[in-house]
């Protein structure tokens, strides 16, 4: 059945008749007697009233005001945050922000000028892909790097273990003396005005007082707002212990347990046959010395090995 | 055709307000029956449809000593039924308005030769008709009873729904689609 078919099967039936008394009444009316059937709704009138359209505009403006909304996010997504400087890694750390603190979820940005503080303790990402951990009751402010610097961090108490990443910039800390860091894994303590600083890897300019120190693997030092750097005889991994405290390893392959140790103390490992570390181990690390926890480790191993100048070598 | 009745409206008219009442009733039947087609149509309700042919009608009396002469009288008249359709169905659903199926269209022209057979056919194939055309949207079911029904032309019926000529074709063509499909698929 096409178009001309349906419109000849319209016309071939005609609509109904009206009612002859709809007839007498209109015609009663149109000689002025009023017979008219008592209307059931509103008449409307015969000159055409305005015509009466739907109002648009309230959804035009809804419409206008969603775009706008959504070019707003948009461009606010596209524009990079210049103010993140880094995320929280773990939860429970606390920031201070605009006078007011906030309890960071793990995830959430660093903003400049972020003081965080750690109960418990806590581990954040810098933007450069750094990490820094910190000790419980440390405060530690995300400062804007500014210049070359590609982090900035100002430590007003307690200690953080830094691994820095290898990208190019300064990498600064501030305490009582400013500590930059030339590609390294380090940790400082700020304590009464004084800064003490240990290197686990790599190097580490100590600068304060107008003069500065040059501190690499093993070593440590210290210096304070007045007094020019100095060498100590601190041990860096004794000093850095906290940040190794209650780490546990169930039934990891060993291999990971000492490219951990290797990582977070200044001890290195020389392996001649890397078959001899084929096996998995349980190990809770407490509060001692970083060679008796690899004395502990290797012996409950039956693994035999020799140290010498921090460098590990397993035979 | 058209040119031929608004010549006679125009006589009628004319007549009509020059004193004569029976010029009013011919005018009245010249018209009703295809107000009433379009009444119908849009409000799915007879009695309804009635009182509002009558009230068009009383106000056509009224007002039609002021009406110029080259006014097309059905037109003018279903612009004033659009109105008042549009004003009585404002507040009442589309289901509501078609619950009782009642037919737009109700006969054949010049049917009665047929037999009793053809007779069945004819009122099943007139009420699946009336179902294609009450399910179709109101824009399009008053573009087809005015243009089909009333004999409008496209012209005419934009005027009387106040729309744009494209527009009403278009409402037109997809109503034929739509009516094409129905009848198809019953």
């Amino acid at each position: 059945m096409n178009d001309g078919e349906i419109e000849e099967l319209l016309r071939s039936y005609d609509g109904p008749e009206p009612r002859p008394e709809t007839r007498a009444a209109v015609m009663d009316a149109a000689r002025g007697v009023k017979r008219r059937r008592e209307p059931t709704a509103t008449v409307e009138p015969v000159t055409l009233p305005p015509r009466r359209r739907k109002r648009r505009w309230p959804l035009a403006v809804a419409a206008a005001a969603v775009l706008l909304l959504a070019a707003g996010l948009c461009w606010k997504l596209a524009q990079p945050s210049p103010e993140c400087l880094g995320r929280a890694l773990e939860n429970g750390m606390l920031a201070e922000r605009c006078g007011s603190s906030t309890a960071l979820a793990k995830g959430q940005p660093l903003l400049a000028g972020d003081r965080l503080s750690a109960p418990r303790g806590g581990l954040v990402e810098l933007s450069d892909g750094s990490t820094v951990k910190l000790d419980s009751a440390t405060e530690l402010v995300i400062e804007e790097p500014a210049g070359k610097q590609r982090a900035r961090l100002s430590l007003t108490a307690g200690r953080i273990l830094v691994r820095a990443s290898h990208l190019q910039g300064e990498f600064m800390v501030l305490g009582s003396a400013k500590v930059s860091v030339l590609g390294t894994v380090f940790g400082v303590a700020e304590d009464s005005g004084r800064t003490r600083v240990g290197v686990l890897r790599g190097r580490v300019a100590l600068a304060s007082a107008g003069s500065s120190l040059e501190l690499t693997r093993g070593k440590s030092g210290n210096a304070s707002a007045t007094a020019a750097p100095s060498a100590t005889a601190d041990d860096p991994d004794v000093m850095l212990g906290w940040a190794r405290v209650g780490k546990t390893f169930h039934d990891r392959p060993l291999s990971e347990v000492l490219d951990w140790i290797a990582d977070s103390s200044s001890y290195r490992f020389e392996i001649d046959d890397v078959r001899r570390i084929e096996r998995t181990v349980t190990v809770t690390v407490g509060d001692e010395p970083v060679r008796a926890l690899i004395d502990r480790i290797l012996a409950g191993c039956s693994i035999r090995y020799s140290i010498a100048a921090r460098n590990v070598k397993i035979e | 055709m058209t040119v031929a009745v608004v010549s006679q409206e125009a006589e009628l008219l004319a007549a009509y307000q020059g004193g004569d009442a029976l010029a009013f009733e011919q005018l009245y039947d010249l018209h009703a029956g295809s107000v009433l087609t379009y009444l119908v149509g849009m409000l799915g309700n007879r009695d309804g449809a009635e009182e509002t042919l009558q009230l068009v009608f009383t106000r056509f009396a009224e007002r039609a000593r002021s009406v110029p002469l080259e006014t097309n009288v059905r037109a003018y008249l279903l612009t004033s039924a659009r109105n008042a359709v549009v004003n009585r169905i404002r507040s009442r659903s589309r289901r509501e308005r078609f619950a009782q199926g009642y037919g737009i269209l109700v006969r054949r022209r010049g049917g009665n030769a047929a037999g009793p057979e053809q007779g069945i056919e004819r009122d099943e194939r007139c009420r699946r008709l009336n179902a294609a055309l009450a399910a179709l949207p109101d824009g399009e079911r008053e573009v087809v009873l005015l243009h089909i029904k009333s004999e409008l032309t496209f012209e005419e019926t934009a005027a009387v729904l106040g729309i744009p000529r494209g527009t009403a074709t278009t409402r037109y063509r997809s109503a034929l689609r739509k009516l094409r499909m129905r009848l198809r698929h019953e």
